[in-house]
Order: structure tokens, then C-alpha cells, then sequence
């Protein structure tokens, strides 16, 4: 991973990012008015058991609720996301205007990073199997 | 005497014609016909400096499109799609799902035309996002997020699909990855399999559960349509 100066495309990408994390939130009371209305989880269902995924919906609307101990609880994975998703959008134009680097990574195949997000994602996962969500 | 030699092809008639300078609403269409008559063609005039602002303006109006078409079966279909999904849908879902399965007002579908922009918004971030992950530990991500993107709002092209009742949903989905696949080779220059996977592998590891939903789901129609017959 190497950084470098930003561009005129990285800086439409952070004010993009900004407002994508300002309508996420300001969209607050249609994304909790949608959950009630999701289905239950279909691999939860057929198999009775956490997919990788299971708590997302749960995790995301108890952040929007500001309780935070409770989303995290939900999908650890899910919540951190999110929490980067929305700080990190608040935070990209500034950083940019201030003469921050912007990261690039590496040429080539990164597969340390691939075996990082697996091991993630099983991690993640067995939480969610060990906690029943 | 070689500087009286017309030029065999300007810069402007090389790149997609939304994307020259100046260029109005009504190059559109131009464009859109290109991304459905030949994609490799159409990705491979996609500029990957001009001002972003244009592929996701595309995406907006391609969406804003989509919507509107959608809402236009809706209207037309209203009667006949609920009492289908009524047969269809056992009795929780049903009245899980009464609000959805009311009339919509005048002022509900303008005020979906309005928010779904918004969402999709997020949502094409989000999944930009995704995509772009999956190349970057592929190493076919050359072009960078930017391209990424570009190639993400341009695959839109396929919400035209709503014009079919009903399958248009899925025909449109199958179609964007397709689109995605064939955009993210030509944009960063990689292996077509890596464009694939790229796009693959976000619903694979986030959807799987979406993927079985959609077995029990068709395997409840099967039985329900059994019973029926």
C-alpha cells in the first residue's frame, strides 16, 4: 500500500462518499420503517443456524438508533462497516482539503488482504453462531 | 501536404457521445443505444478522466427511468399482481405485507420517484465498494476506484429492462452484471474471469442467504402452483 497526492476523480469520490454517508442517515426513518417488513432470514430458516450475514439488518437499525453496545452484539463485522461507511464518509472531503494522501494499493493480486477478509468473515461468523443471533 | 489529410477519427467522435463536452440531455439516448447494441464498444469510448459528475448523473436519470417504468406496471398490473400474491403468499406474509399490497396514492409514488434516487445513491457506493475490494485482491483493479465507479453507473443502462412486466426486474439484474463483468475488464485492463468474480463474489459472500431465499421462495411458488393445479 503506498499514498499518494489526491486527484481531481478522488476528490468528486470523497464529496460522493460524504453524501452518501449524510443520506444514510438523514434517510433514517425509511431504513427503520423498511425492517419490519423484511423477511426473516431464509438460511437461518432452513438450516437453524447464523448465515454470515444474519444480524446485519439488526445491527445497522440499532446503530441508527444510537445504541451501539446492542449493534455491535447483533454483527460485529456489520456494525464496524457501517461505522467506517459513515465516519470516514464525514470526515474524506476535509481530509482531502487539508492536503491529505489518498491510499492506493499495491499493483498485483493482494491476497493477504483476500485471506484477511476471509478470515473476518469466519471469525464474524462463528460470533454469530456462538450467540445464537 | 500530409497537414491537408482529414483526420481518420477526432477525439470527440472516439469517446461516448453523454460524456463530450457540453453535451446535453440529448445525448443520452446515443449513449444508451451504444451500451445496448455494443457494450465492449461503448466501454471501451468510456473516458476514465472526464468529470465524474457525468456517469453519475447517467446513473441518476437511468434510475430515475427505471422507477418510473416500474411504476407505470405497477399502475397497470395493480389488481392483477396483488391478487396473484395473495394466492401465491401464505397468509402471515400477507398480512406482513398488507400495506405494500395497497394502491399506492398520487403523492406515495412521487415521493418514491423522489427518495429512490437517494437510496440507490447509497447503494451504488456501497457496491462500488464491494466490487472494487473484490478486484483489488484479484490485482485487476488498475484503473482505480474511479473506474470502478464509472463502470458501475454506466452498467445501469440495464433498469431500461423494466420495460418488460413482471421478469423485468430480474432480466435487468442478470443484465447489470453482465454489463459490470464486460465494463470492469475493458475500464482496468484485467482478465475477463476477474471482472466476473469481482461481481460475482460480493453476492456470494453477503447474499448467499439471498441465494437460498430465492430456492425456498421458488420452491414454494412450485408447491403452491402444485396445489392449485
Amino acid at each position: 500500500m503506498t499514498w499518494r497526492s489526491p486527484t481531481a476523480d478522488d476528490r468528486r469520490i470523497a464529496w460522493l462518499w460524504a453524501l452518501c454517508a449524510v443520506l444514510s442517515v438523514a434517510l433514517r426513518p425509511i431504513w427503520l420503517a423498511a425492517v419490519p417488513l423484511l423477511p426473516a432470514c431464509p438460511w437461518h430458516r432452513l438450516t437453524g443456524v447464523a448465515c454470515p450475514g444474519c444480524g446485519t439488518t439488526r445491527a445497522i437499525s440499532r446503530l441508527l438508533r444510537l445504541d451501539l453496545a446492542g449493534g455491535l452484539a447483533m454483527n460485529p463485522l456489520a456494525f464496524a462497516a457501517a461505522v467506517v461507511f459513515l465516519v470516514v464518509g464525514a470526515i474524506a472531503p476535509a481530509w482531502l482539503a487539508m492536503g491529505g494522501r489518498v491510499p492506493e494499493p499495491a499493483p498485483g493480486p493482494q491476497w493477504r488482504w483476500g485471506i484477511a477478509g476471509a478470515a473476518g468473515v469466519g471469525l464474524n461468523w462463528a460470533w454469530l453462531i456462538a450467540t445464537g443471533v | 501536404m500530409s497537414e491537408m489529410l482529414p483526420p481518420t477519427a477526432t477525439p470527440i467522435e472516439a469517446g461516448l457521445p453523454w460524456e463530450r463536452p457540453s453535451s446535453g440531455l440529448g445525448s443520452m439516448l446515443p449513449t444508451i443505444g451504444q451500451f445496448v447494441t455494443s457494450p465492449l464498444a461503448a466501454f471501451s469510448k468510456m473516458s476514465l478522466t472526464v468529470d465524474l459528475v457525468r456517469p453519475i448523473a447517467y446513473y441518476v436519470v437511468l434510475v430515475l427511468v427505471g422507477a418510473a417504468i416500474a411504476q407505470l406496471w405497477n399502475a397497470i398490473f395493480f389488481e392483477q399482481t396483488i391478487r396473484m400474491l395473495r394466492q401465491l403468499l401464505p397468509p402471515e406474509f400477507a398480512e406482513r405485507f398488507a400495506p405494500l399490497l395497497q394502491r399506492p396514492s398520487v403523492v406515495q409514488i412521487v415521493l418514491t420517484l423522489i427518495i429512490t434516487p437517494l437510496l440507490m445513491l447509497v447503494l451504488l457506493f456501497i457496491w462500488t465498494a464491494l466490487v472494487h475490494a473484490g478486484l483489488v485482491i484479484l490485482g485487476g483493479a488498475g484503473g482505480g476506484f474511479a473506474a470502478t465507479l464509472r463502470v458501475v453507473c454506466y452498467a445501469r443502462t440495464s433498469d431500461l429492462a423494466a420495460v418488460v412486466p413482471l421478469a423485468g426486474g430480474l432480466v435487468g439484474f442478470v443484465w447489470r452484471r453482465i454489463l459490470e463483468a464486460i465494463g470492469l475488464c475493458t475500464a482496468h485492463k484485467c482478465d475477463p474471469w476477474k471482472g466476473a468474480v469481482a461481481v460475482i463474489l460480493p453476492m456470494v459472500v453477503c447474499c448467499a442467504c439471498i441465494a437460498v431465499g430465492a430456492f425456498a421462495f421458488g420452491a414454494a411458488i412450485a408447491s403452491a402452483l402444485k396445489q392449485m393445479g
